[in-house]
């Protein structure tokens, strides 16, 4: 039977049946033990696991005893990011959690129709909704039992406790992206994210992953304001699934799949075997889940594509289109001053690759105060942009798009496991960012990037690159005349108030063009 | 080679280019052997005597540069198919006109690094010989050498660090500089995660080239799993956690 996902904020500010009986069950979750395949904590390591900071929040001790070594290696640590398997390995992770969750609340007497509710922060005819409803921070249930749904370890962006996700940080351009798939190319790393082969931390955030996932991820975790300054569960995939918020943000994240797949009849899952039957290679891990009674389901992409086949059965309530019909290319041709819009790509073209354009002279270091950097540009690469942006205009042109132009921040690091940035691109000079969203490239959030900066993680520490899309910031100094061609400055500005208290550096800013 | 390592290879962007570079160093192998047998340059039970039994005649430098030309044939052969990575990572962050110039400057100080490291070894690996220890005894001792050195942390810290993507400057000098230190840097972890293994073909003196190919698959496959901890570990076990 297909159930349906149903929007958190549409079910009441209240202890609805939906989330009392999550709340149930998450609580005989956590009574079951660690070795537990089907346990609340068994889950959550499989997403990703730390002994040290597990036992900091007391989630373990150091005398507890842990699933054997051949299991862990099987089962652990399998959160797919940066990777054009995030969405795919996800939709079965909550797949699985989701079959769990019903199966304690049928054994408490509940129904058997119980779904995950989504957590649509971008709800616009609702004002609450980019903060938690009753259920997930009321201290108890009704009967006056600890509430298993609301955790200590979630600080927010204020650092007291509060979650309250800023606007700027959970904009869906994402969805506007043409391909799933993008290219490890200093380009789109695509709506879903860039091939890899199993990625369990580290490399090049995609689209969606980048804005809104890690973004909310860091607003609800956040970082406590207070000494002894924790780190929210939410902010580290290491401790994300702790937090019952997590699962709820990921149907979102689920849904905005679905919602990019119907927008547009030019979108499209990808066809090709690698990643429909994917990871594959000597020694690669595969995608394994627990079933109801603990015992692994291995699964591939191939298998997550139809939300209502046998294996996953279920809907959302609401897939319509927060964006309402917006196409990127009519709103370039509004900024560009085209009096008609820009034919699309021709269906099935070969993405162009991209091609660096310039970069800053040294590593920036960033901390609680707003740091500037300047990108300096190549003469002649630039001048291609340009031309590219000036030959729409010209007198029996064709019309094709102009280029497109990324910024990249690349060799992402930090100690810190929490904290973001806004990054404003060709800032005017002494201008106050906040009252300049137009320049505003997009949020750097740190989630992730502690487990990619350890020299000896699975990425060796080269941290996480993020790209943003600029080509509207570079359309507008375009139309302006204002468009540098020596030098383009980037500022960063610290978004979350709780700030990292540990420095962050990135290792180079840089921008490409890609021709389309 | 497995098809599925030459698979893996050719799958990443800078592969077939690297293939290419691979097949002719071992053209360049082959054709050293045809003049004198890698075994007696690798091994130098001929060849390398010459180089510290004095005095060093016209035959003496003859030997040095086949030495290195050998040296030099090894890597291109054996390395060569485990730099798909860098060589893509090189090639994205370089400005268009500079890429070429960004793989050469990195493969020179690469290439340099190794073929002095394997010039050593063979000289190492012909003293080992020339005090009079036969081929299967020596044999048996780089075994070991090459067992103890595989499960030390140290090893798997070198491995771990052959994963490393650094930042490169764009423009001028400082683009140069980062390609010649990531090119020398990339050599120096390579060189410490490898050479054990590098060693084994110098003491096998039947199946020299047999020898060298499954170092190179090993090596290869080796490359493509993620970095691990650092600890001691089982000898050769590639897929442990």
């Amino acid at each position: 039977m297909t159930v349906t996902r149903m929007n958190l904020w549409g079910l009441g500010n209240d202890w609805n049946p939906t989330m009392l009986w999550y709340a149930r069950a998450v609580r005989d979750l956590q009574t079951r033990p660690i070795t537990d395949a089907t346990s609340w904590t068994y889950l959550a390591a499989m997403h990703g696991f730390d002994p040290d900071l597990w036992q900091g929040y007391g989630y373990i001790d150091s005398t507890t005893p842990l699933p054997p070594a051949a299991a862990r290696r099987r089962d652990w640590d399998q959160c797919q990011h940066q990777s054009g398997y995030f969405l795919p390995w996800h939709r079965g992770y909550l797949a699985a959690f989701e079959a769990i969750v019903r199966d304690s609340i049928v054994k408490q007497g509940g129904p058997a129709t119980w779904a995950l509710p989504y957590w649509n922060y971008n709800e616009a005819s609702n004002p609450n909704a980019r903060t938690l409803p009753l259920a997930l921070t009321a201290p108890s249930l009704p009967d006056g039992t600890d509430n298993p749904l609301a955790t200590p370890f979630r600080y927010g962006d204020a650092g007291d406790g509060t979650v309250d996700i800023d606007p700027s940080q959970i904009r869906l351009g994402a969805l506007t992206e043409n391909d799933f798939i993008g290219a490890p190319s200093g380009g789109s790393p695509g709506f879903g994210g860039v091939p890899t082969t199993f990625n369990h931390a580290g490399g090049r955030n995609g689209m969606l992953e980048s804005e809104p996932h890690n973004n909310v991820h860091v607003e609800v975790g956040g970082q406590q304001a207070a000494p002894p300054q924790n780190v929210g569960l939410m902010s580290m995939p290491v401790t994300a699934a702790l937090d019952p918020v997590f699962w709820l943000h990921h149907a979102n994240i689920d849904r905005l799949w679905e919602v990019w797949l119907k927008r547009d009849p030019g979108h499209a899952n990808p066809t090709d075997a690698a990643w429909l039957d994917g990871p594959t290679g000597p020694g690669v891990r595969k995608f394994v889940m627990p079933d109801v009674a603990g015992n692994p389901v291995f699964y591939t992409p191939r298998d997550m594509l139809n939300t209502q086949a046998q294996n996953l059965n279920y809907v959302y309530e609401d897939t319509s289109d927060p964006l309402v019909g917006a196409r990127p290319l009519a709103q370039r041709a509004l900024t560009l001053g085209l009096a008609a819009a820009l034919p699309p790509a021709a269906a099935g073209g070969v993405t162009q690759p991209a091609e660096l354009v310039g970069a800053n002279d040294a590593a920036v270091q960033l901390g609680a105060a707003p740091v500037d950097t300047r990108v300096r540009l190549d003469r002649p690469t630039t001048a291609r942009v340009i031309r590219s942006l000036q030959s729409i205009t010209a007198p029996g042109a064709a019309a094709r798009e102009p280029d497109r132009v990324y910024l990249n921040l690349e060799n992402i690091r930090s100690e810190s496991g929490s904290g973001s940035y806004s990054v404003y691109v060709a800032l005017p000079e002494g201008a106050n960012p906040a009252e300049h969203p137009e320049n505003l490239a997009g949020t750097l959030s740190l989630f992730g990037v502690r487990r990619a900066t350890l020299a000896d993680g699975p990425q060796a520490g080269n941290g996480l690159t993020t790209v943003f899309d600029i080509t509207n910031i570079v359309d507008r100094l375009h139309m302006s005349q204002a468009l540098d061609v020596e030098h383009l400055p980037v500022r960063f500005v610290p978004s979350s108030n709780a700030g990292p208290q540990q420095s962050v550096s990135v290792g180079r800013v840089s921008i490409y063009r890609q021709a389309q | 080679m497995p098809v599925a390592v030459v698979l893996a290879v050719m799958r990443q962007g800078a592969g077939l280019p690297l293939l290419l570079a691979s097949l002719t160093g071992w053209f360049i192998l082959a054709a050293v052997d045809q003049r004198i047998p890698l075994t007696e340059i690798c091994a130098a039970s001929i060849g390398l005597a010459r180089l510290w039994v004095p005095p060093i005649g016209e035959a003496g430098q003859s030997a040095l540069a086949m030495l290195v030309l050998a040296s030099f044939a090894m890597v291109l052969a054996m390395m060569a198919p485990l730099l798909a990575v860098p060589m893509t990572h090189l090639w994205i962050r370089s400005l268009a006109r500079r890429r070429l110039r960004a793989v050469a400057l990195f493969s020179l100080a690469y290439a340099a690094v190794w073929t002095v490291t394997l010039s050593l070894l063979a000289v190492a690996s012909a003293g080992l010989l020339a005090l009079g220890i036969g081929w299967l005894t020596a044999l048996a001792l780089a075994l070991a050498v090459a067992a103890l050195w595989q499960s030390t942390p140290a090893r798997q810290g070198s491995l771990n660090r052959c994963h490393r993507l650094p930042r490169l400057g764009a423009f001028g000098w400082a683009a140069d500089r980062d390609c010649l230190a990531y090119g020398f840097t990339s050599g120096l972890w390579c060189v410490g995660a490898c050479w054990a293994l590098m060693l084994l073909p110098m003491f096998v003196e039947r199946g020299h080239f047999l020898a060298m190919l499954a170092v190179m698959a090993f090596l290869l496959i080796e490359r493509q799993m993620p970095s691990r901890a650092v600890r001691w570990r089982m000898p050769f076990a590639i897929y442990s956690a």
